[in-house]
């Protein structure tokens, strides 16, 4: 791990190539933090238009000012239209930010499986979301791989969601058949399992990939979207896998404070742009 | 990331750019009015730039013209003559002429460099709409033109860059201008405009001209649709001339649809309407917050 404030210098610019052809820069006051873990490049900056910025290899996780679209929309959906919501498991999310929306449900527990301990404690001494987090007693973290957590837990879940970092790196195998059925065997009757599948300008044929897979395991598995300004492309696609659970229908009260997510945006989050109709089923 | 290749950086605010590769250079000049560019690029296709500031991509500048388009069209029963104000690079008529509804369309854009650049670099864009008899090509004051016609319209389209410090705009975003919108426009007439970022940060100006329009038109519906190449969701206004026009259901734009015999599009389509006039909490406290603008109090464009 490196340390803090090492290379902090004024007009420090930050640069994501999504592809050599078109990037998103950063220009930026300060760098906070910058470090290697096991597993990845860890860097944090400050940023006047979107605050405290963390990338793992290059890439942004989250943004202070625009976490609320990604994280709302990750966990609200799942949440939000289950009867019975006394467990969580969140796989990946190592920033807190999904980890912040699940407690403001009255849920008993959420077990947290996150592989690298260097984004949890990096990104407690930046997010101070995640801090406060930890001091629920609800709250369990298991620092481990998720694909193994799930390989030796009896544990039986309400919602599972999959906040995994690209599918190149340490959360390959989150994108993957096997994996989807590992979490099946851990979900109680009606369960939902939310993962997020990336840019459905990007990423279309992973989408229509994994909507193929997810035909064959689930009776009818949905997409959703939401924007998401600083990811690639500026928006971002959901699954909605769950046999029992009607997704169209909120039965849950939401609790107050959402930046974006309402009872109105879930159901049009539901319906998709005609480019995407063929990757999809829902209706 | 060493990077040689040429790059143009678009700076959407001082501190967040984005960087679109050239891989081939198609215009680069001045007409009387703007800054025009156009380059091609691997990942996006042709795109264009006005000042600086991006119009439109080839990957998905339908999204954004059968957003801005097709909504108000379907909202009225029967459009049949149509002012496009701006509206450069001819997709916007393009989208308009699909109605079969329609028997003449009018654009007034006062780049009239532009719009010949726009028809040799970017033919995609227009698929000879300029050509169509049913278009008459105005090149002109668009503020002057709606203050001196004489003529009626049941659908007004406001396809304009945004109203930067010395740009062309400032006065096409008013509640003056938009008075005059309504005079030109029959008892059933639609007004939509593209109104600007819909991001989080920096939504004032969407905020603004919704409120603008709620003191000239009975009816008033903001939407949005998230654009990829602007990079952040983008706003767009209907102003509704008579009051008992209802929201349509899917059923009766699908209806609609079919009698004017519309094709398959690549974004919109009936199901996904009600979807694009759902709004976010913020959003819906950005139009509490934002201000009636006026010709001697404009919106200036920050950056």
């Amino acid at each position: 791990m490196g340390s803090d404030n090492q290379k902090n210098k004024l007009n420090w610019e930050i640069r994501e190539y999504h592809t050599e052809s078109f990037g998103i820069f950063f220009r930026s006051g300060s760098l906070l933090f910058s470090g290697n873990s096991p597993f990845q490049k860890i860097e944090v900056f400050a940023n006047d238009t979107f605050g405290k910025v963390l990338l793992l290899d290059g890439l942004v996780q989250t943004t202070e000012k625009d976490e609320f679209f990604y994280h709302e929309m990750l966990a609200h959906p799942a949440c939000a239209t289950q009867p019975s919501l006394d467990s969580v498991l969140i796989i990946g999310g190592g920033d807190g930010g999904t980890l912040k929306e699940v407690l403001r449900y009255p849920v008993k527990r959420v077990c947290h499986v996150e592989i690298d301990l260097d984004v949890i404690s990096v990104a407690t001494k930046y997010f101070p979301w995640l801090s406060e987090a930890q001091n629920d007693e609800r709250y369990e973290l298991y620092v481990e791989d998720g694909a193994e957590f799930l390989r030796r837990t009896e544990e039986m879940f309400d919602v599972v969601l999959v906040d995994s970092s690209e599918p190149i790196g340490p959360s390959a195998a989150l994108h993957e058949r096997p994996f989807y059925e590992s979490v099946m065997r851990c979900l109680n009757p009606g369960g939902v399992i939310v993962p997020q599948l990336g840019s459905p300008f990007y990423h279309l044929d992973f989408i229509n990939e994994c909507v193929s897979f997810f035909g064959e395991l689930f009776a009818e598995p949905k997409l959703y979207i939401g924007p998401a300004p600083t990811y690639p492309g500026g928006s971002w696609c959901y699954g909605f896998l769950s046999e029992g659970t009607d997704p169209f229908q909120v039965v849950r009260t939401l609790p107050p404070g959402l930046k974006y997510y309402t009872q109105d945006i879930h159901r049009a989050a539901f319906v998709l742009p005609a480019f995407m109709i063929d990757a999809t089923v829902n209706s | 990331m060493e990077k040689k290749a040429r790059y143009f950086y678009e700076e959407c605010s001082p501190n967040y750019i984005r960087g679109f590769k050239i891989d081939r250079l198609l215009y680069d000049g001045k007409t009387s009015y703007q800054h025009v560019k156009c380059i091609e690029n691997e990942m996006f296709g042709k795109i264009l730039f006005l000042d600086e500031k991006i119009q439109s991509a080839q990957i998905d500048e339908r999204i954004y013209h059968e957003t801005l388009v097709h909504p108000a069209m379907i909202t009225h029963p029967n459009p049949e003559k149509v002012l496009v104000v701006g509206g450069g690079e001819g997709a916007t008529i393009r989208e308009v002429l699909t109605h079969t509804t329609v028997t003449e369309v009018t654009m007034v854009d006062i780049d009239k460099d532009l719009v010949e650049i726009c028809r040799e670099h970017l033919p995609e864009w227009s698929e000879g709409a300029f050509d169509n008899p049913k278009t008459k090509l105005i090149f002109g004051d668009a503020r002057e033109y709606c203050f001196e016609t004489e003529e009626k319209f049941d659908v007004v389209i406001s396809d304009l860059t945004e109203p930067l410090e010395e740009g062309l705009s400032r006065n096409l975003f008013t509640r003056e201008f938009f008075a005059q919108i309504s005079e030109v426009l029959n008892d059933e007439g639609i007004f939509v405009l593209q109104a600007g970022s819909t991001d989080p940060y920096y939504n004032e100006f969407f905020g603004s001209c919704v409120k603008t329009l709620k003191g000239i038109f009975s009816g008033v519906r903001p939407f949005w649709a998230f654009m990829f190449s602007f990079g952040f969701p983008w706003g767009f206004v209907l102003g509704i001339q008579s009051e008992n026009q209802d929201h349509l259901t899917e059923t009766e734009i699908s209806a609609r649809w079919d009698e004017r015999g519309l094709p398959e599009l690549a974004f919109y389509r009936p199901g996904l309407h009600t979807a694009l006039f759902t709004l976010p909490v913020y959003l819906e406290k950005g139009i509490e917050r934002g201000r009636v603008l006026a010709d001697n109090k404009p919106y200036v464009w920050r950056i």
